[in-house]
């Protein structure tokens, strides 16, 4: 499912459009006068960005002239759609769970974060259910009565 | 050198009841989060740092160390039983140690890896005793120049640790470096990439950074394969500890792999895990039987489990005398330092040489202990590995963002680690490795710091940066490690009269 090529050719297409801007971005960044600075602040991020535009334009011509970069060639990135299911369901219950908590605060999202996240996993019996209740629940109390931190 | 008042004192801070359940709870911890896939050193130490903050240095430290030594050694157990290897390091022994558990060999590779890793970790334990405090008088005459050597040679690394693809390799690195300009601007106090937010002001902060790469991205990938079903034969779990005879005979060995892994351990950047393919090809070299390795050899098991582990003193020589870490593990540890208002370095050895002596001798027991505990526990936590990861990932997500949410007191750091989780996955997911990324946060302030400190300096002058002998021998060194072996087998060629 998705083979790497095509998956790595959007990846550096994103990645040098990112790099323009963070470029742009830099290029406005103001040297206040202080001793000692001889090289102005924007330096090190241009060069660092020139750089990996420069690796990834050469490995973006790897994959559109040979098909792969070390030895990929014919790879795919997840090998099936329940795979992709799996890692990518569990990847937006945690995004999803941090928003809650930014916005219902932290015992909200600690009762939806865990279970749907396991269930983004493929968890279906209630014991595992269970077990990872307790786990949460025995994590939580050892960080607010343990350690005495102060959930939002 | 050699202080007996201050090695009196550091022993009166290390046997100190705390100190001493820190000791064994750190290294029954590293076995258990070893053991469990893909929960390497990073993860554990990341996971451990919150409940350090109620601790004084010596305990805190001590419990870091023996999760750091005891989860390398704990990822050998799920690749010998399951070829599952708990953690990087451990990749090299996963088809010997398997091979010879399946061919019913499973209690002696479980005790050559037990014996390897003990011994290892005792011979990088003397080495950073003995070199430590030499290292750190030398480090005081470093300057800018010679910090920027000695980042020039960790992050020439990154051609080693690149993965399959240079270039992609060579991307990551570049990014991680980039990553760290984030922030104020130390030099000139000018705003980089703040984005209007006071948050961004002290950059991206490293242990966020680092959970978030090694921790949250391993949950996801986790994820994609949280129901597959993990079995083995337990009958072959009785450990049999090598005799004397036999570690006389595997001496060779056990020599070469430890100095090899301190060695690597002690190159910025690298770690467990290049040391143990490392060690394990050299001996794979040096063979009679060749054909031998990958099909059950006891030498497969014990090169890469001995080198592995002695790459934990070996890390620990750079980051405790220069502030530069050898591992990523290193750098967490770093943040223990931290939490205590230290800063590694030279200053640290004049002033605290008992906390000094705590860490070598500490580093010394916990090998101990990890003999016994291991000795005693492999059933059980060789059971371990048959806990769904489904149960595992969860709980290591929930306590990763509650470690995170505690040390930090901010959602901002925890919304840099999952941002950088996410980043993690995706890039894993794409076949870059993760190593080069790592390499270059952690190194690129330092690096940034003596480039242009050095351009200060010099006025403009690059040839100036080689104007240092202590510099000059370190891109010596960097010389040796990336030429000298195509040159030494060049060389062995033309004596031996071999022109192929």
């Amino acid at each position: 499912m998705i083979s790497q090529r095509v998956a790595n050719l959007v990846f550096a297409a994103m990645l040098m459009v990112t790099l323009a801007y963070m470029a742009w971005l830099a290029s406005g960044f103001e040297t206040p006068a202080l001793g000692g600075a001889t090289l102005p602040t924007h330096f090190f991020p241009l060069v660092l960005l020139a750089f990996i535009a420069t690796c990834t334009v050469i490995y973006g011509f790897e994959y559109i002239l040979t098909g792969g970069s070390g030895g990929d060639q014919g790879d795919v990135v997840y090998e099936d759609w329940l795979q992709a299911r799996r890692g990518l369901f569990t990847l937006i219950a945690t995004c999803a769970s941090f928003m809650i908590w930014r916005e219902f605060g932290f015992a909200v999202a600690g009762l939806i974060a865990t279970p749907s996240i396991a269930l983004a996993m493929g968890t279906r019996k209630l014991w595992q259910f269970a077990v990872i209740f307790m786990g949460a629940g025995m994590t939580y109390l050892v960080f607010t009565h343990g350690l005495g931190t102060q959930f939002s | 050198m050699f202080d007996a008042v201050t090695f009196n004192l550091a022993l009166d801070l290390l046997f100190q009841p705390l100190t001493l359940v820190m000791l064994v709870t750190g290294v029954t911890i590293g076995i258990v989060i070893g053991v469990l896939p893909g929960l390497g050193p990073p993860v554990a130490l990341s996971l451990a740092l919150p409940f350090t903050f109620e601790m004084s240095f010596v305990p805190s430290i001590v419990l870091l160390l023996a999760i750091y030594s005891a989860s390398i050694y704990g990822g050998s157990i799920s690749a010998i039983v399951a070829r599952i290897p708990g953690t990087g390091a451990a990749v090299a022994t996963a088809q010997d140690g398997n091979a010879m558990f399946r061919a019913g060999r499973g209690g002696e590779a479980l005790g050559l890896s037990l014996t390897g890793s003990v011994l290892g970790g005792l011979f990088s334990a003397v080495v950073l005793a003995v070199f430590a405090p030499l290292l750190a008088k030398l480090a005081a005459e470093f300057g800018p120049r010679e910090y920027l050597a000695v980042c020039v040679f960790g992050l020439s690394v990154v051609v080693r640790v690149a993965g399959a693809s240079l270039w992609k390799g060579l991307t990551m690195a570049g990014v991680g470096l980039w990553l760290t300009t984030w922030g104020i601007d130390p030099l000139s106090g000018g705003e980089r990439y703040t984005f209007g937010s006071y948050q961004f002001y002290s950059g991206i902060k490293l242990i966020p950074f680092l959970i978030g790469i090694f921790a949250v991205s391993e949950v996801f990938i986790g994820a994609e394969r949280a129901m597959a079903r993990i079995d083995f034969n337990a009958s072959s779990l009785k450990i049999t500890i090598p005799g004397w005879q036999r570690l006389k005979d595997l001496r060779g060995t056990l020599a070469r792999s430890s100095v090899i892994g301190t060695i690597i351990g002690i190159i910025p950047g690298e770690g467990a895990a290049v040391a143990a393919y490392y060690s394990y090809a050299e001996e794979k070299r040096r063979s009679d039987t060749p054909d031998e390795f990958g099909k059950g050899s006891p030498l497969g098991v014990l090169a890469p489990e001995t080198a592995n582990n002695a790459t934990v003193g070996g890390a620990l020589l750079p980051t405790m005398t220069l502030g530069v870490p050898g591992t990523p593990a290193a750098a967490i540890l770093l943040g223990a330092f931290a939490i205590n208002n230290l800063t590694p370095g030279p200053m640290l050895f004049e002033e605290r040489g008992d906390i000094m002596y705590a860490i070598y001798i500490g580093l010394f027991v916990i090998n101990i202990v990890m003999m016994v505990i291991g000795y005693f526990a492999i059933r059980f936590a060789a059971q371990i590995i048959r806990v769904p990861q489904n149960i595992v990932l969860p709980l290591v997500l929930l306590l990763s963002v509650a470690g995170i949410y505690s040390t930090f007191a901010s959602l901002f750091a925890v919304g840099i680690m999952l941002a950088s989780g996410v980043f993690g996955y995706v890039i894993r997911k794409l076949g870059f490795s993760v190593a080069p990324l790592v390499i270059g946060f952690v190194l690129g302030a330092i690096f940034e710091d003596g480039f242009r400190q050095s351009i200060t300096t010099s006025q403009g002058s690059i040839l100036e940066f080689f104007n240092t002998p202590i510099g000059l021998v370190i891109y010596f060194l960097l010389f040796l490690t990336l030429f000298g072996e195509p040159i030494w087998k060049r060389l062995r060629r033309t004596m031996s009269g071999d022109p192929a």
